[in-house]
């Protein structure tokens, strides 16, 4: 174990530091956001819309819960560098966050007999349940490059089948705040995607031409085999809405930001998105710009902390 | 012209590099820049804010900037791809286009029919 400080004065990779300072900028938590101003709104949702939207948040839950307890802190374990472990470490704390702002929905929206229903569902849905023991395997027996693929592959494509919903609802003007939710959850799952796949591009351009070929091939048949399991996911949650076509298409799309970040092949082709979809984003946040007072927009009550001025941002870029 | 690139994850480098690849011109980093005409592609970073790197760049070359191309992700809603709009803004200098990551074939197609308007 390290006996040794954290340096924040040196540049080290010359990388981390942005993230972190990003991560710390884009801190909030689900008690700022005025959630129960959502519920005449749940209300007028029809128990199919209900139940979706009820779906498809329990999976996410599931998914922090498992990334926060397990993909980042392994992820953090694994690295040496100080300033690495400390931002996986706030990645972390982040996806607990997640996890909590969730739970939190739950107990606005449901009564406690629902809830419990939507705990029941998650063990019992076969998609979700093979997805997470899965990747608990892949982070509990995998070397630090598949952990990196790994969570890379969960944040920034497998968790699009759930984030469709409440960004299409909010795109359309209905649970704006949840969708402010969302939105705050997308932002930093974009954040560590770009994060983690930068660390997997570092260790990948390190390794010889014969490895680099096998580990792209592990990662296409792994993306291929839950981006089907994706599908079957999808068919099910979504298939009373009708809208099973439109989220594998939105789900396709993140797959293909995935293979971005990684810094390997795209593996499908280029598609539009629906349009609700990205409005749900545009209008209920995603303004960094502005990212503290945006959340004022819904009668947001702030939490003690300074924002970052650009210039604080930019020096932390220069280091 | 030469393709300009400024790339923190490699987005905007892949991208640069197709279209070179297209175009038979040739693509290069910030620093490897020896004057003549450029196409400036670059990222979002921060809160929809242009690169320190590129700001450098563009506070000694921007008058031999042709036009800009952004790079960003959707999910930072508003601000998606805001660089390009802030250089535009700035530096007069014309907006090609703003792409998601490593962008599509329809910007690639866009940017290129651009390219060869300015001949
Ligand atoms: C710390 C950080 C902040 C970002 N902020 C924005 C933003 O405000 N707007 C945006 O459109 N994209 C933003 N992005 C996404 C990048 O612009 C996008 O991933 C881009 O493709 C990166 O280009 P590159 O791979 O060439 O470095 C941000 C990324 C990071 C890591
Ligand atoms: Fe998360
Ligand atoms: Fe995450």
């Amino acid at each position: 174990m390290s006996k040794s400080a954290t340096n924040w004065s040196e540049a080290g990779d010359g990388f981390t530091q942005a993230f972190y300072v990003q991560q710390q900028a884009q801190l909030w938590f689900s008690e700022e956001i005025p959630i129960a101003s959502d519920a005449a709104d749940w209300r007028a949702l029809s128990p199919a819309e209900r139940q979706c939207y009820t779906r498809v948040s329990a999976g996410l839950n599931a998914m922090d819960t498992l990334q926060g307890e397990v993909g980042m802190p392994l992820l953090a374990a694994g690295e040496e560098d100080h300033q690495r472990k400390a931002t996986l470490a706030m990645f972390a704390f982040m996806e607990n966050v997640h996890a909590r702002s969730y739970s939190m929905a739950n107990k606005t929206f449901l009564s406690a007999s629902e809830e419990r229903d939507a705990f029941e569902w998650i063990e019992a849905q076969p998609h979700l349940q093979r997805k997470i023991t899965a990747f608990r395997r892949l982070y509990e027996e995998g070397d630090a490059l598949t952990r990196m693929m790994a969570s890379c592959l969960l944040e920034t494509a497998l968790f699009y089948s759930g984030f469709f919903y409440p960004l299409y609802l909010a795109g359309q003007g209905k649970m704006s705040h949840m969708g402010e939710v969302f939105t705050l959850i997308c932002a930093d799952e974009a954040l560590h995607g770009t994060y983690v796949g930068l660390l997997f591009q570092e260790r990948f351009a390190a390794l010889p031409e014969d490895e680099q070929a096998e580990v792209r091939a592990r990662f296409e048949a792994l993306a291929r085999e839950f981006y089907e399991n994706e599908c079957g996911y999808t068919d099910e949650v979504y298939a009373a809405l009708g809208l099973a076509s439109e989220v594998k298409k939105f789900v396709r799309y993140n797959f293909n930001i995935c293979c971005d970040n990684l810094g390997l092949e795209r593996l499908f082709p280029d598609e539009e998105v629906n349009p609700l979809v990205l409005n749900g984003i545009r209008t209920t946040g995603g303004t960094t710009h502005d990212f503290f007072s945006i959340k004022g927009a819904g009668g947001y009550s702030k939490i003690a902390v300074t924002p970052l001025t650009d210039a604080a941002v930019r020096e932390a870029w220069d280091a | 012209m030469i393709l300009l690139y400024d790339s923190l994850t490699g987005n905007t480098r892949r991208f640069a590099e197709q279209l070179a690849a297209r175009l038979g011109l040739p693509a290069a980093p910030l620093a490897a820049y020896a004057g003549g005409d450029a196409l400036l592609l670059t990222y979002t970073f921060g809160r929809g804010e242009v690169p320190a790197s590129t700001r450098q760049f563009l506070a000694q070359f921007a008058p031999q900037v042709r036009g800009v191309v952004a790079s960003g992700s959707y999910h930072w809603g508003q601000n998606f791809g805001r660089a390009g709009r802030v250089i535009a803004a700035e530096w007069g200098i014309p907006l090609v286009a703003i792409i998601n990551k490593s962008g599509s074939q329809a910007d690639l197609e866009r940017v290129q029919q651009w390219i060869v308007g300015q001949n």
